[in-house]
């Protein structure tokens, strides 16, 4: 029986796990929630369950909230699972979710998508990710320019290596193909390990990325940056030429940001308070350091202005998503 | 011989009372938390990651390589019991593990896993600490081209593992390899076999298919058969509960050739602990001069798949220590808890912060020989699980299986797919069609269509890349001998049994 026992106790506790997440206050005087979670849409170890779970370890040390958020991994769909979520979550103070433009981009290339980002509420827009591109250290090409003038000159030949065909970095690289007249092909790798495999190992030339990817390969001397896809020159890497300079027409271009959402409906002095609270964290010490590490570019924008920042992404991102013919409809 | 001095170091920082006690907690938490389906490894981190990011960063770390290592034996708990394989790369263990149970053996393929596991990660340590060089430039040169060579040889080993029938074992994999490919497919954006459902967009999920076809279906057989008898043979003396002297003497080389084979596959990155057990299984299948006792309960069977399970975190360490890259989702979660740590993963992290590098590599170590000591004297406790009367247990293992499933994703489709998949897994049964080729190539699918794919990107669709490359060549002859060398034995095996005069 005491294993009988056990495996009762067992399954109890999971589902004790399991349910516990759906037991929370629903609404508190001052619009201020006792409890936070912070929904992501990638798994453990992805690229916003780290920035979700930082954000929280960060505002714990500085001491602006006492509770510790936990961070929930709703993987389904790119994107399209956490805005269900939300979504379903509508109305309440204790959810927020972390929001890149995955969340943009995968409704408008999935057939039957029942989400999108005007469903959920704007909190705050906290950094950007600047884009860069990345050629292997020995590499014949000294600038962006020399990479694309080679990709003119012999169309079909060279290789980008990076993430899904909708990914950042992908639509970037046709951005760039269509306005210089160029022609590349696209190596898709799921994991970012072996896209930075691919192009130590010479199977392709080329890898657009955030600063972030490259930081630690370009220290131990593996990987040179090239370019900053942009206008304006980069404070983490002062010396790189950004692609305007280069005479590459970049305005427009596709941007990785990070910034917090909550649930539709959510009330609007509980909006102010995560907002607030996200506009304190930035002028912190410590996130500043995080920032500066990443070579990511602060830039806080409040729920207003993330709004139409959010409207505007969209409105460019389709374009893209369109002329590439990736679009659902 | 920086490299030994370093891993010393790292043992002598790792061993403290505090690490010791927290490693202990972490397999016993690791153990409880693993046996849900779906919660394997990965996500028991993932969940306890708030627990050990508040703690200092090698006991954070160690504590995590106990949680690891603990799932990981949950899962081949779970596998040899009650035929849950709860995370992929337990899958195999269920074909002769759970036999093995059923035959009243359940201690002795615990201890087995447990023990090989051992071994293997002893393997994984030291080869890490001496051939981690070499190993590191293999895990650059090895590009879609090889992966592709490697997929085809490892789906010929699947086809050659149901070799009672090959027609049979053809058309599990054939089905297999059709599942794998619904959902969006990553070069294009589009939806593959998803009927325009949202829910099928992400493709089937593992767990729901390996827990329908395995445990769903042996609950419905033995539902079908029961008339109130024990279904297990119990064991009486307490020294049946480990394995024999001879146990280990038959599993030697396939704790060998597993340990070196999982020790290569994890040192690619994307290669895993999956494939590498699968190809543990099949290769120690078919090097042995028995291979019609797999699949009814060999010892081997148990004890290959894990060694390689074991020492491909060994070989996972390698592209993350020499060069920054994570290779398995495990690898990934490890490296979250260093970036939460403040701490940038990258091939520098071992030169700069060899303070955390190190007690990383002897803390896995360590984890895997806590495992050993505690969970050791634990297995009468586990095999007692099946004195369980089945009216207890059969709902049991429904009610595990509905959770794990519904947890993953929070599906209730998911759980119509479970219910279905059971009876796919119950009509194989009946009709004597294998069930792991099906989800060995539901696995290997999607990773050799990837390869192919993206090896066909670099050489503008010219096929001739995947003998121009020399790795990828050198596969693809090995396969072709090994296609050959089968389809000689097979045909004069199938002769003798017609002719059994003739062959004398």
């Amino acid at each position: 029986m005491r294993t009988y026992f056990r495996l009762g106790a067992g399954l109890a506790a999971a589902v004790l796990v399991l349910g516990g997440c759906g037991i929370a206050q629903r609404h508190s005087a001052n619009g201020v929630p006792s409890r936070t979670e912070a929904v992501v849409h990638t798994g453990p170890g992805g690229g916003s369950d780290v920035f979700a779970r930082q954000v929280v370890k960060m505002l714990q040390g500085d001491k602006l909230i006492d509770a510790n958020w936990p961070v929930r991994n709703e993987t389904a769909g790119s994107g399209i699972g956490a805005m269900s979520y939300l979504k379903s979550r509508r109305g309440r103070e204790d959810t927020v979710a972390a929001v890149t433009p995955t969340w943009i981009v995968t409704p408008l290339t999935l057939d039957g998508a029942a989400v999108s980002i005007s469903d959920v509420r704007p909190i705050a827009g906290l950094l950007v990710e600047p884009q860069v591109m990345a050629v292997r250290a020995d590499s014949k090409y000294g600038t962006a320019a020399d990479f694309i003038a080679d990709a003119h000159a012999r169309p079909d030949t060279l290789v980008q290596v990076g993430g899904s065909i909708t990914a950042t970095d992908s639509l970037t690289g046709q951005a760039l193909q269509a306005r210089t007249q160029s022609k590349w092909s696209f190596l898709t790798f799921a994991d970012s390990g072996q896209r930075i495999a691919a192009l130590l190992r010479g199977d392709a030339q080329m890898m657009i990325g955030s600063t972030g990817d490259f930081s630690e390969q370009v220290r131990a001397g593996a990987i040179r940056v090239v370019g900053a896809v942009g206008d304006k020159r980069l404070p983490a890497l002062p010396d790189v030429p950004t692609l305007a300079e280069e005479g590459v027409p970049s305005q427009g271009l596709p941007e990785e940001f990070r910034g917090f959402v909550g649930p539709p409906d959510m009330p609007a002095q509980t909006v102010t308070y995560y907002q607030e609270l996200l506009r304190r964290l930035t002028s912190q010490p410590d996130w500043q350091k995080y920032a500066a590490e990443d070579g990511d570019v602060t830039r806080f924008l409040d729920a207003g202005q993330f709004r139409d920042y959010l409207g505007q992404q969209q409105a460019s991102l389709k374009k893209l998503v369109d002329q590439l013919g990736l679009a659902s409809h | 011989m920086g490299a030994l001095n370093n891993l010393i170091d790292g043992f002598a920082a790792a061993l403290t009372p505090t690490n010791l006690f927290w490693v202990a907690v972490g397999v016993v938490v690791g153990t409880l938390v693993g046996i849900l389906p779906g919660l394997g490894p990965p996500a028991t981190l993932a969940i306890l990651l708030p627990l050990t990011t508040s703690l200092e960063p090698a006991t954070g770390l160690i504590l995590m390589a106990g949680i690891y290592h603990g799932a990981k034996f949950a899962g081949s708990t779970t596998a040899i019991l009650l035929n849950i394989p709860t995370e992929p790369s337990s899958v195999v263990l269920c074909i002769d593990g759970h036999e093995l149970a059923k035959k009243g053996r359940a201690g002795p393929a615990m201890g087995m896993s447990a023990i090989s596991g051992f071994i293997a990660s002893t393997v994984g340590v030291v080869a890490l600490t001496f051939a981690a060089p070499l190993v590191a430039q293999l895990a650059v040169d090895f590009g879609p081209p090889e992966y592709a060579a490697l997929m085809a040889f490892a789906l010929l080993l699947v086809i050659m593992m149901a070799s009672e029938s090959p027609l049979k074992g053809f058309i599990s994999m054939g089905l297999g390899l059709l599942l794998s490919t619904v959902g969006i497919d990553l070069f294009t954006g589009q939806q593959r076999l998803t009927f325009g459902s949202v829910t099928m967009s992400d493709g089937i999920e593992f767990i729901t298919l390996s827990v329908g076809l395995f445990a769903v279906a042996e609950v419905l057989i033995n539902v079908e058969k029961a008339s109130g008898r024990p279904l297990f043979t119990m064991p009486s003396k307490f020294r049946e509960l480990l394995p024999t002297r001879a146990d280990l003497r038959q599993s030697r080389g396939a704790i060998g050739l597993g340990s070196v084979l999982g020790f290569l596959v994890g040192a690619l990155p994307g290669g895993g602990s999956t494939v590498a057990s699968f190809l543990s299984y099949t290769l120690v299948k078919r090097t042995s001069r028995t291979p019609e006792r797999f699949g009814k309960g060999a010892m081997e069977g148990v004890a290959g798949p894990e060694a390689a399970n074991n020492s491909e975190s060994g070989g996972a360490m390698i592209p993350l220590l020499s060069l920054g890259l994570p290779g398995t989702a495990s690898t990934a979660v490890m490296l979250a808890a260093l970036l939460l740590y403040g701490l940038q993963p990258g091939p520098l992290l071992f030169t700069e912060h060899p303070e955390i590098g190190w007690p990383v590599i002897a803390s896995l170590y360590i984890g895997n020989v806590a495992l050993l000591i505690l969970n050791l004297p634990m297995i009468p406790i586990w095999v007692k699980l099946l004195k369980v009367p089945y009216w207890v247990l059969y709902p049991a293992i429904l009610v595990l299986a509905v959770v794990g499933v519904f947890s993953i994703r929070s599906s209730m489709f998911d759980v119509v797919l479970l219910a279905f998949f059971g009876l796919v897994g119950f009509a194989f049964r009946k009709l004597g069609v294998p069930a792991a080729p099906m989800l060995m190539a539901f696995v290997l699918g999607p990773m050799a269509e990837n390869a192919v794919r993206q090896s066909l990107v670099l050489s503008k669709n010219s096929p001739l890349i995947f003998v121009q490359r020399p790795i990828a060549a050198i596969i693809l002859g090995v396969a072709a001998l090994a296609a050959i060398t089968l389809a000689i034995t097979g045909k004069r095996r199938r002769a003798a049994v017609r002719h059994p005069v003739a062959s004398l």
